[in-house]
């Protein structure tokens, strides 16, 4: 999204090239904590040190020594790190203390057994002359008209083992067509297509889903794959009349989902939706209808810490992200 | 009540009756592989992602004290990899 574009704009091909040669990267979301109180000692121990603990940058030692906060300027900080005693930088130096023991409360939730994770990819997007979907570069917005980096958001959805299993019939037929479970498409409308291109507008509350249907249909059957065609709309609003609504997300969806069928799993599920989506950032200056597109698919190649816990896990905690069946 | 909209791809549409129902245009599947690369991070984009950032703070010590390197951190109100 905008706003990470903003900041990890700062990374062109040869910051990449030294924070991977020179730097250990971390990163957190700092209203969550980790579970350990020794990593909140650590953190303490930062702030005492000079960090700025919120949406900010910084170097600092393995021990806990603060080289360099605030503006980026990752070149003087790694002039600090090379101007410490030889002592302080070896490898192996430090000895790292244990952390203590793992206290669940307030942690990021994880998915459940057997769920199937799908990334999520959300971007504003604009209409050329002759009507046709394109990406801008960047949008402009705020009284100001700021131009800012178009990049789109993302976001991952979970689909309980049951919920995914659901999907395919038990005699699955070539024509064969059938809803999508309840659960599922009410997820996906209130959770993961709320446009957050621009940061966080609301998601959606279950009586926002003016009117929404989503159709399976099995178009291939072989003993090795199951393949179906996902026909959606959906009118996401704050008002029952959508004509009179703030805040609005007309949308329609299409997809292709391959079942493995040996493997019992999917290995294909692609969706699309797009439609014009107003009010969500008219505080931002953004006012007018504009088209917005998600596309959601499996993941491929991510290390396991780079597949997220859902947005709506973090607003209306893990039970009330999926407990979307009424 | 009869409305008329204009829609995803440039036609219009007409429907009648008070319930609500989706005005957006079917999305035409030869659009869908266009559409669906269109939205996802193109080449050049998300250079951020391409930093293999650790998100364990004491995995990120242990490592860094090993291999003799400071720790970058950065620090976000959301989740840096996820929706933020």
């Amino acid at each position: 999204m905008e706003g990470r574009a903003l900041f990890f704009d700062l990374f062109n091909p040869e910051g990449i090239r030294l924070v991977k040669a020179r730097c250990v990267p971390f990163t957190r979301n700092y209203l969550v904590p980790s579970g350990y109180a020794g990593d909140e000692k650590f953190f303490q121990k930062l702030e005492a040190g000079g960090a700025r603990l919120g949406n900010s940058w910084f170097l600092c030692t393995a021990s806990g020594k603060v080289l360099g906060t605030n503006d980026f300027a990752l070149r003087q900080w790694l002039a600090a790190w090379d101007n410490l005693p030889e002592a302080e930088r070896r490898p192996g130096a430090v000895n790292i203390e244990d952390r203590g023991p793992f206290d669940p409360k307030n942690v990021p939730p994880q998915p459940p057994p057997g769920a199937l994770i799908l990334k999520v990819y959300s971007r504003g997007l604009e209409r050329d002359t002759t009507g046709q979907l394109y990406a801008p570069q960047a949008f402009r917005v705020g009284v100001s008209k700021t131009m800012i980096k178009a990049e789109p958001q993302r976001d991952f959805l979970w689909l309980t083992e049951a919920e995914w299993r659901s999907l395919i019939p038990p005699q699955p037929i070539a024509g064969m067509s059938f809803p999508v479970p309840v659960s599922i498409r009410n997820r996906i409308c209130r959770f993961h297509l709320a446009n957050m291109t621009l940061g966080f507008a609301p998601l959606w509350s279950r009586e926002e889903i003016r009117f929404a249907e989503f159709t399976l249909t099995i178009y291939h059957v072989s003993s090795s794959s199951i393949c179906l065609r996902l026909d959606g709309a959906a009118q996401l609003a704050s008002a029952p009349n959508i004509t009179k609504a703030k805040r609005g997300y007309d949308v329609a969806l299409l997809g292709f989902l391959e079942y493995n069928v040996p493997n019992k799993s999917f290995r294909r599920f692609d969706i699309v939706a797009v439609g014009d989506d107003w009010g969500s950032f008219a505080s931002y200056g953004l006012d007018r209808r504009y088209p917005l597109g998600f596309a959601f698919e499996l993941p491929r190649n991510e290390a396991p810490n780079q597949l997220r816990p859902p947005r709506g896990t973090h607003d209306y905690g893990l039970a009330g992200y999926l407990n979307t069946g009424n | 009540m009869l409305r008329t909209v204009s829609c995803c791809f440039g036609m219009v549409v007409c429907f009648a009756g008070a319930d609500p129902v989706s005005a957006a245009a079917p999305i035409p599947p030869a659009q869908f592989q266009n559409l669906h690369a269109m939205i996802k991070p193109h080449v050049g984009e998300a250079r951020w992602a391409e930093v293999p950032w650790l998100t364990d703070l004491w995995e990120a010590r242990k490592k860094a004290a090993a291999e003799g390197k400071p720790i970058l951190v950065r620090s976000v109100n959301g989740d840096p990899l996820g929706c933020t």
